[in-house]
Parts: structure tokens; sequence; C-alpha cells
């Protein structure tokens, strides 16, 4: 609705109103269930491999490392 | 002028045809109208969005995930314009060449080439210039530009903006509800083509030149449909039709950005980080586009779960740093945007089912591959290194971008690209640069089928240029 009453403000027509409404309808839906769930080979390894843990430090370098997914300074570390 | 299908003499005759009256179609229309060319427009669906003229969008999605195909594109007068979200950004001069990681991209022209139509797009498209991207100081190993954009919010869908112009004008003749069914060629020239309107009355025409612009699902579903009906005459090579199929996956969970001043970078509704090509040669990765937003977005949040979430990541940054870090950051969703890998697996094919005119329905197949995994990790983390480096601010990066996994929630760009992809040869491609397909005197593809790599851009600017430039070459050929 936050869309649709949106459109009515800016007087936008009911044809397009409807489409953008179908539109987002949809994206709603993809969000809310199965969405758009990348599906690849479903063969990877979960947990970190050491081919990109390698490439991940070499992007990095020597003074920044990730520790719970933040990526930090050395030595800001506690 | 709107005419009716059923007013137009079996066998008439005009100087161009154009089919589909999307952003492409309807801009070729206007521009060789506006020369003083008699054109005819066909549109398949009417003024208004309608149930018979979207269900023939269906199709299934054979291989990966992806938005329904009927709700993701609009049949009607201005095509998806009607739900276009408005954003143009300039593909940047690399996005035209091959890259390391993906040499099959190649485009066999370049951003000089479409330069010259950008303020015609602008004012087409009914949005601001849009800006040069900027480069930003270089550092290390890696640099970045500020890809600049001009975006209107839901600007006005093209059949809004044109309806006068296409009622008034006398040369130009707007076909509404009639829909492609037959594409005839002798082999080196398109002879007619048929169209039928939901009532099954058909009209067979004739037209100097032929443009066929009608989405970048459906202008492959089209030529592989008419060239079994033509017995291959049509796309003589058709090695890489309807292959190649590209969107922009858009990865909304990739972590979190905070910023130590939120108005570091210039004011705008948000920003575009795009690498330059070095760092894709470095890592062999794509192009991807990490989006900053100048206000606070964490898209589905309320303002107080949003303080809430700024609360508790203020309180893990804490808990992982020493008292050196005291810092109360803003946060907002990182977004990112990277490239899919033009491959041949990626196609539209012809399903089993057909639609009311006996047309094949699509089969899609669009999934991720290795590369694309490994732009998005490395992408992220040359932002995040960015962002520290450069102190303006910290990211935290989802588990399942380092580990180069699916993410839970993957929205879609909606950019349907490829298929008909333009390339030098027939053998790498179905039409030349200047969208003739190849052995074909007069039939023209117009639209994102033709894009050979689809960049971190959103695609409807350089839509529009394309256009732009085979009316020229239209009016050039003195049709």
């Amino acid at each position: 609705m936050k869309i649709s009453n949106r459109h009515k403000k800016q007087n936008i027509s009911t044809s397009r109103r409807l489409a953008l409404i179908t539109f987002s309808r949809a994206a709603i839906a993809m969000l809310l269930g199965a969405t758009v769930i990348a599906t690849y080979n479903g063969q990877r390894k979960t947990k970190l491999s050491k081919t990109i843990a390698d490439s991940t430090a070499k992007v990095l370098g020597s003074q920044l490392v990730i520790v719970n997914g933040w990526v930090m300074n050395k030595k800001d570390l506690r | 002028m709107f005419a009716n299908l059923t007013a137009l003499e079996d066998g008439a005759h005009a100087e161009c045809c154009v089919i589909g009256s999307g952003p492409a179609g309807m801009t070729i229309a206007r521009k060789l109208a506006e020369a003083g060319k008699k054109v005819f427009l066909f549109e398949a669906g009417g003024h208004e969005i309608s149930e018979e003229s979207q269900e023939i969008y269906k199709g299934k999605v054979i291989n990966g995930e992806y938005f329904p195909l009927d709700t993701s594109r609009l049949r009607f007068l201005g095509g998806s314009s009607n739900h276009w979200h408005g954003s143009c950004i300039n593909f940047e001069d690399y996005d035209f060449k091959a890259k390391i990681a993906s040499p099959d991209g190649a485009w066999p022209i370049n951003a000089q080439d479409l330069k010259p139509y950008k303020n015609e797009a602008s004012e087409t498209l009914d949005v601001k210039p849009v800006p040069e991207s900027v480069k930003l100081e270089m550092q290390g190993d890696y640099d970045w530009v500020i890809s600049k954009f001009s975006h209107g919010l839901y600007p006005i869908p093209q059949q809004e903006k044109y309806f006068n112009y296409l009622e008034k004008k006398q040369n130009l003749f707007v076909f509404l509800n009639s829909n492609l069914v037959s594409l005839i060629t002798d082999g080196e020239k398109i002879e007619s083509a048929t169209f039928a309107n939901y009532q099954s009355e058909s009209r067979k025409i004739h037209a100097d030149n032929f443009v066929l612009a009608t989405g970048g699902i459906e202008n492959s579903r089209i030529l592989l449909y008419n060239n079994i009906k033509n017995k291959g005459k049509l796309v003589k090579n058709s090695r890489t039709l309807g292959k190649y199929y590209m969107d922009h996956p858009l990865d909304v969970t990739a972590g979190y950005v905070g910023f130590f001043d939120h108005n570091a970078t210039p004011k705008a509704y948000f920003h575009l980080f795009s690498p330059q090509k070095k760092l894709l040669d470095l890592y062999k990765i794509l192009s991807f586009t990490c989006i900053k937003f100048n206000e606070l977005k964490s898209f589905g949040l309320s303002r107080q779960k949003e303080e809430n979430l700024n609360i508790q990541l203020n309180k893990e940054l804490l808990a992982t740093s020493n008292k050196n870090v005291n810092e109360n950051l803003l946060y907002t969703d990182l977004f990112v945007f990277p490239e899919l890998e033009p491959i041949m697996q990626n196609s539209v094919a012809l399903g089993q089912e057909t639609d009311r005119f006996g047309v094949p329905r699509v089969n899609l197949s669009i999934r991720l591959g290795e590369l694309f995994y490994r732009t998005n990790r490395i992408s992220c983390l040359v932002f995040s290194k960015y962002m520290l480096e450069k102190k303006l601010g910290r990211v935290k990066l989802a588990q399942h971008i380092l580990r180069e996994e699916p993410a839970q929630v993957l929205r879609w760009g909606n950019h349907h690209m490829g298929g008909t992809r333009m390339a030098e040869n027939n053998e790498w491609g179905i039409v030349d640069k200047n969208c003739l397909v190849f052995g074909q005197k007069n039939l023209y593809i117009a639209g994102s089928s033709v894009f050979p790599s689809g960049g971190a851009n959103t695609p409807t600017y350089t839509i529009v240029q394309l256009a732009l430039r085979l009316a020229d070459h239209l009016l050039k050929l003195k049709i």
C-alpha cells in the first residue's frame, strides 16, 4: 500500500499503478518465500576452504584480519 | 496516430516497421517519424496492462531461481518502462572490453560510440544528463570510481510522456494489441511480417526495414521460433541465438557498512562505488558495484529496529576491539551488485507449451557460477579495505560472502540482457555493430538483448543510446 499511496500522490495513471503493484507483489513474494535462492552446484564446502582463505588474506594484506565478519586492523583487536 | 490493425490493408507498406513500444522501440519509431519516414509501430498489448497480453509472457525457469517471467516485464504500450525505477548510469569504458576473467564479454563498439547520444538519451528518458564518473584517488593495489548517475524515482513512463505525440503524428502509425506471429525471409531480406489481434484477425505487412524491439527475452524467443519456421534461413548461424542470457544479481544481505561521517561523500540518494579495470585484472574478477545510501536504509526495518540494529552492531564492534576503538557508527546495509558472467549455458530456449498464437513459450536458464561468488567476495573485501584505509567507515561482512556460498536472499535487477548479442561475426553473435542480424539486409534488433556483457550498471540508459544510434544508422541508409 505504501507504494500505491505514493503513486497516487504523484498522480500516476491507474494502469501504471496496477503494473507497479503487480511488480511489487512479485518482489514481496520473492522476499517472503524462497525468493531467489542461488542454487549453485550444491557441492561447495560449508566452511572456509584454504583457497578462499589464502586469497582473502592476499586481498586484505598483512595489517587487516576478519573477526566475526568484521574487517579490522590487527592493532585494533581486543 | 493510433490505428486499428483491421483497418490496415493486407500487404500495406512502411519505410520502417518497429515491433515493440518499450524505450528502445518507441525511441526509434519517434526518431524516424521525426525525419519524415512512414513508420508502423506494433505493440502487442493495449494502452493498459491486461491479463490477455501479460499471459503471453508466461514461461518456465528450468535452471536457477528467478522472477516469474510474466511479472518481471510488461506487455503494453511503453513496455517495461511502466515499472522502471529510473536509475541511469554510464557504462564504464572497460565494460565494453574483454575482461581477463571473462574474455567472451567484449563489445564490437566502445563507450565513445555511444557518447554522442548521452544528452538525447537523457531527454528521451526524462532524467537529468548523466554525469561522468569521478575517479577517486588511487591508493595501494586498487582504485575506485564513484559512478555518478541520474535518478528519477519512478519517472514518467514512455507511453505517458509520448502519448500526445503518438496520437498526433500523422506518419507514425501505432497499432495496439497486434502480436507478431510470423516473420518471413527470402534468405537475405525480410519479405513480410504478420500480426494478429486477440480476435485472431491478422494482417501481413511489408517494410524496407524491420526493427525487433520486444525486450531482452522476447527478442530471442521470436527469432528462435521464426528461424524454425524459415528453416534456418533467418539466423543462418544460430550457435549463440538465445545464449549468453544475463541479468544483474543483487546481494542485499552482503553485510553492514558503518560510517564515521555519513556525509563524507557528496550528497545524493546513493553512491555507487565501482572498481577500475586494474583491480578486475588483478583479482581476475568481473565488474561490480557497491552501493552506499546516504541515509539509513535498512530495507524492511522500522526506524526503531534500525536504531536497535545500530546499538547491537556498535556493541559487537566494541566487544571485538581494544580501547583504541571508541566509535559510534551509523550503519546501512551493504548492497553488492556483481556482474554476471556471460556464458552459453544461461539461455532463452523454446519450451513445449505454446501461447494462444502457437508460439512456443520460453524455457529460461540462469545460474550463478563460481566467478560470481568470487567476484562477490573480493568486491566486498576490497570495499571493506577501502573504507578502513580511507577512514570512511567499517564493514561487517556476512558469512556467505566469505564462504562463497549462496545468499539467503538474492534480488535480480530485472535487466534482461543477452540472447541476440552484438559481435564482430556470426560465430560469436547474432547482430553486427549496427544491430543488423547477420545474413539479413533489413532486420535489426534493438534493446538489451544485444548486450554481449552487462557490466554492473543499470541498462536502460545504454538501451536508449543504442536505439538512438540505430535510428541514426537507418536514416543514413536513406530508407
